[in-house]
């Protein structure tokens, strides 16, 4: 059974802004807008000025609201919190998100603030997101109570929890650009009534979430959060960013274990046993997220490439080689299936470098593609669209049609473009990705990210799951 | 928690002590079915030289001491000691080095000298999730090489197996110029009883068990240091 309380984080039925405000320019008036428009449950807005916010009655109070209320969206001044969240306890809600800022993370006086309201929570049992957060969304019941601006597209399956508000908005903003869709987003903050592993729990549970990604600056109860990390896993990917790798945790090593152990490497552990994916840096997470979400796992290391630049070409079997991949030279067989479609001074090994032979990559691009679908030799493919052929949309068109025809035809196999070209040939990226062909920047990101999501299918495999259908 | 490893960590607690000294380190390993190095600690020179013809030359001869934690900084350790000569010599040597350096001689700790490669396994533990193993290439230049890897304890033989593939100098173990192939099934038998025995000993801060040597005949923990918190 899933948690009630954070079931009521993000689906309410009905929802309490307090310190809602019809004053364009105030938080209040921000939360108020977003709740007003999508979400289809109840919004009471909460002012001790009464009167009317955005067409609802404004409440003084919520001892004045007569129905249930199950989530409660706080954004009135620190000081005036505990007394609210007592407020709240007695009204029996069952969760409350703060957005407020000036608790734990401002110093002893904002702590004794945060004890203060976390001792009236506990006591009413509200559940607790933030304080000093950006909010939570569930994309599919058009619910936005945050700081963002719109409602998100609904029908995305990636959930996000996020410590960091501002970056985590950033990172969820650039996946939206590049068409991605999300089902659940929590900020949490400060994170005082709540811990990530029962986000992680429930985000597990969650038959809307298939990929869960994280963006962590710490984790409280490390324990439990790798226990239940390592039993989601299983089940859906987990990506996690952690920032504050570097900084050394002081202390006091006297042996050589201690010594050489830094402040990430229980993380780099926890990460690894539990079959976390690490990402690099939030850009990392969204690329590795999106190739997760889109396409199949792979059932092996052995990439295909297929180039319309030999040069990029090979700086591309390099960069996969030195994330774990591997990149071989085709059988005879399968060489001179693609000799008979290129030129003879063009390359059919691996990677297939076409040459400049621009009218025919409409062809050539879903043709080879095909070909490595069909072939028992290669379980990655990664089609490099470099300059002229990323400025056909003709091609890119072509490519994701050919892709998502095989991908039909029940070969489970992923494709992850190598997008290297112009700002004005941008539009051609979506053909592709509006169809559910990821395409990453550069040989760089690509094998990088590649090499990440063979590790978890690698993870998966070596632990007896099994890849049918995923 | 084994009785055997209660007693000596009660011992050391009853002493006020956190630093648990090498012959008392490796009874709890022992407790734990962790293969040590044959070995008694000695209190006079004859004991040594006793004890030296029962385990075989050459012998390893160690200094004993709640003040030595890091042996090398004193003239605490000599190795491949080939007869009953040098072996009394040495005994006599260490008690003036406890006399010019100032620290108490319990007595010194002969062992049996082993082959095999050098490894090291460790343990730290992390105020967020606890206990950490480490595995790597052992010896005096572990913090230059820093060829090791950790994972949260307990460890799975998946684990150590995974280890393994993270450190580099592990290739030496699979038999590489024709040495013998090392026994790595007791290696992983060895990180999990260990797992098991940080389970039980919550209060285990820091390990270092270096040089571990494995060889095809198995594994023997040679030198073994535990700090209590």
């Amino acid at each position: 059974m899933v948690d009630p309380h954070i079931d009521a984080i993000f689906n309410p039925k009905t929802v309490a802004l307090i310190g809602a405000s019809g004053e364009e320019g105030k938080m209040g008036y921000v939360f108020a807008k977003n709740l007003a428009s999508g979400y289809q449950g109840k919004v009471f807005m909460i002012n001790p000025k009464g009167g009317e916010i955005l067409g609802h009655i404004a409440y003084k109070s919520v001892k004045d609201v007569e129905d249930d209320i199950d989530l409660a969206i706080v954004v009135i001044p620190a000081k005036g919190v505990p007394a609210a969240m007592k407020e709240l306890a007695d009204k029996k809600v069952k969760a409350a998100v703060v957005i407020t800022a000036g608790f734990s993370e401002t110093g002893p006086k904002g702590k004794a603030l945060e004890d203060a309201m976390m001792v009236e929570a506990r006591k009413g049992h509200v559940k607790v997101v933030g304080p000093n957060c950006f909010g939570i969304y569930n994309c599919n019941i058009g619910l936005n109570a945050s700081m963002g601006i719109g409602s998100p597209e609904p029908g995305g399956d990636i959930s996000f929890l996020t410590q960091s508000g501002a970056y985590g908005m950033a990172i969820f903003t650039f996946a939206i650009d590049h068409n991605m869709k999300f089902a659940k987003i929590m900020a949490h903050g400060n994170k005082a009534g709540i811990d990530d592993y029962e986000v992680i729990r429930y985000l597990g549970q969650d038959e809307e979430t298939k990929l869960i990604c994280l963006f962590l600056e710490s984790v409280d109860k490390g324990r439990e959060f790798y226990e239940v990390a390592k039993e989601v896993t299983l089940r859906k990917p987990i990506v996690a960013t952690k920032t504050g790798r570097t900084t050394d945790a002081a202390r006091a090593a006297t042996f050589h274990t201690a010594a050489i152990a830094g402040s990430f490497t229980a993380y780099e552990a926890a990460f690894k046993q539990s079959g976390i994916i690490f990402a690099r840096n939030g850009m990392d997470l969204v690329n590795i997220g999106k190739g997760l979400d889109w396409q199949p796992l792979p059932r092996g290391k052995r990439v295909g490439i297929v180039s319309n630049s030999g040069g990029t070409g090979v700086e591309m079997v390099d960069l996969c080689e030195e994330s774990g991949l591997e990149v071989r030279e085709f059988s005879k067989e399968l060489r001179a299936k693609i000799s008979a479609l290129i030129p003879e001074y063009a390359s059919s090994s691996n990677p297939v470098d076409m040459t400049p032979i621009w009218p025919k990559y409409v062809e050539l691009y879903s043709k080879i593609t095909r070909m490595m679908y069909e072939s028992d030799e290669v379980d990655i493919i990664i089609p490099i669209v470099l300059h002229r052929a990323a400025m056909m949309p003709e091609v890119c068109s072509a490519l994701a049609d050919m892709v998502n025809d095989c991908l039909k035809k029940g070969i489970r196999k992923p494709t992850y473009v190598c997008w290297v070209s112009t700002r004005d040939s941008l539009k051609n990226m979506d053909l592709l990705q509006k169809k559910h062909v990821p395409c990453f920047d550069w040989p760089e990101r690509t094998a990088r990210t590649v090499g990440a999501i063979a590790s978890y299918a690698e993870f998966l495999k070596s632990r007896g799951v099994s890849l049918d259908g995923r | 928690m084994r009785q055997k490893a209660a007693e000596v960590l009660n011992k050391v607690r009853s002493e006020g002590r956190t630093y648990v000294m090498e012959p008392e380190a490796k009874q709890i390993l022992k407790a734990y079915g962790i293969p040590v190095t044959d070995e008694a600690v000695c209190t006079s020179a004859d004991e040594a030289v006793m004890v030296a013809e029962r385990i075989g030359y050459p012998v390893a001869m160690k200094v004993v001491s709640p003040q030595v934690v890091h042996k090398t900084e004193f003239k605490a350790v000599c190795l491949n000691v080939p007869n009953e000569k040098d072996v009394a010599e040495i005994y006599r040597s260490f008690e003036q080095e406890s006399m010019r350096a100032n620290f108490d001689l319990v007595g010194v700790l002969v062992s049996e000298m082993v082959v095999g490669q050098e490894m090291i396994i460790g343990s730290t533990k992390d105020p967020q999730f606890g206990h950490l193993i480490m595995l790597g290439m052992g010896g005096t230049y572990v913090q230059v090489y820093k060829d090791v890897s950790y994972r949260l304890s307990p460890v799975s033989a998946l684990d150590v197996k995974e280890m393994l593939s993270e450190i580099k100098g592990a290739k030496l173990l699979s038999g590489f110029r024709g040495r013998e192939p090392a026994d790595i099934k007791t290696l992983t038998k060895t990180l999990m009883a260990i797992s098991e025995m940080l389970v039980e000993i919550d209060d285990i801060a820091e390990m270092d068990l270096n040089p571990v040597f494995v060889s095809s005949d198995g594994v023997k923990v040679a030198d073994a240091r535990i700090m209590l918190s």
